[in-house]
């Protein structure tokens, strides 16, 4: 009985402590990690992401023309690692947590970019986006946009490299002839 | 919707379901998580959140189960006590599968311990994924399974050229 009493009397003076959830939604707490969310405008492509992801939320799938980024929402573990690792803050974490689904599909996105083709040998290398970031970043720097710069850009890792070097080879040769 | 009857009509689904809208008991089966959804599920039958408002119980055992809440990525030792678990619950039943590791595997998506997933073993009704939810997350993913709240989101798809604003080069 006296058990009873001392419920009743912590229960009158405390009050009513349930918080009433689906009538009422309690702002999340401040610095709350919730769901990722893609900024598809904002996206260029480089895939550090899904570099960082710790889960493999995020993935990559790279196709002849098309760049594809999956973020599955059943694997994220919420940790914000694709948020520090990007570049143009095109992915951030909401304050968002309701994500219960009937179904697999719907906690899936899925973004497409295009890949651009390599001017020397036909072979896709990276998007769009990149290459469009790297000429206004380089234009900035250097104050213009040279036709060079056009030449050497729109090569891929392999055909650059060999540029470069029947380059160096042209100028040894030439300054061995020279001498 | 409701697993374990496929066949089931039309009108006998919308009695079951229902019937899941006054008072379904719960079973929860941990299936070689971290046990941190387990504790989520236990802070929603504390006071604050108290999910015995709409009348769900946990049960000791599937027999009396409605629901069952699956959490954990199914390791190969506790594929047997899941199946026991479900086909144990009579029909028809919800299962609901909580956190990332019962929704899609989590980080043990590629171990070869465990399946990756409870929908690889058994039918699932309502994916809640979070690591791990919050527990108004559970509350929302339960009334979703019985059907009084409406999912928040749903798939997103982007391709550029055909979605965006942005010219061409």
């Amino acid at each position: 009985m006296s058990g009873i009493l001392k419920l009743l009397k912590i229960g009158l003076v405390r009050g009513r402590v349930t918080r009433r959830y689906p009538a009422e939604r309690t702002p999340p707490p401040e610095g709350l990690r919730g769901r990722p969310v893609l900024d598809f405008d904002a996206c260029i492509g480089c895939g550090g992401c899904a570099t960082a992801c710790p889960a493999n939320a995020l993935t990559v799938e790279e196709a002849e023309g098309t760049w594809t980024l999956r973020l599955f929402y059943g694997r994220c573990l919420m940790c914000g690692l694709c948020e520090e690792v990007c570049p143009k803050d095109a992915i951030r974490l909401s304050d968002e947590y309701e994500l219960a689904t009937t179904n697999r599909e719907d906690l899936e996105v899925e973004l497409q970019l295009r890949r651009v083709a390599c001017s020397g040998c036909g072979k896709y290398f990276t998007t769009r986006r990149v290459l469009e970031e790297t000429t206004a970043e380089y234009s900035e720097l250097s104050g213009g946009y040279s036709d060079d710069f056009r030449d050497v850009i729109t090569l891929c890792p392999d055909c650059r490299r060999r540029k470069w070097g029947e380059a160096l080879a042209d100028a040894y040769r030439e300054a061995r002839y020279e001498s | 919707m409701l697993t374990g009857r496929p066949d089931m009509s039309p009108d006998e689904a919308g009695k079951a379901r229902k019937s899941f809208g006054e008072s379904p008991w719960v079973f929860h089966v941990n299936t070689g998580g971290c046990n941190g959804c387990d504790i989520e599920i236990v802070d929603t039958l504390t006071p604050y959140f108290d999910v015995e408002r709409f009348g769900m119980r946990r049960v000791p055992s599937p027999k009396h189960a409605d629901i069952l809440l699956v959490t954990g990525p199914v390791t190969r030792q506790s594929y047997g006590t899941l199946m026991n678990a479900y086909e144990t619950a009579p029909d028809p039943k919800l299962v609901i599968a909580i956190g990332n590791c019962a929704c899609g595997g989590g980080i043990c998506h590629d171990s070869f311990t465990a399946l990756g997933g409870v929908d690889k073993a058994i039918p699932v009704d309502v994916y809640v994924p979070g690591c791990p939810p919050r527990p108004e997350a559970l509350i929302h993913g339960a009334l979703l399974a019985i059907g009084k709240a409406d999912q928040k989101i749903s798939k997103q798809t982007y391709r550029e050229g055909v979605d965006d604003a942005r010219p061409p080069v």
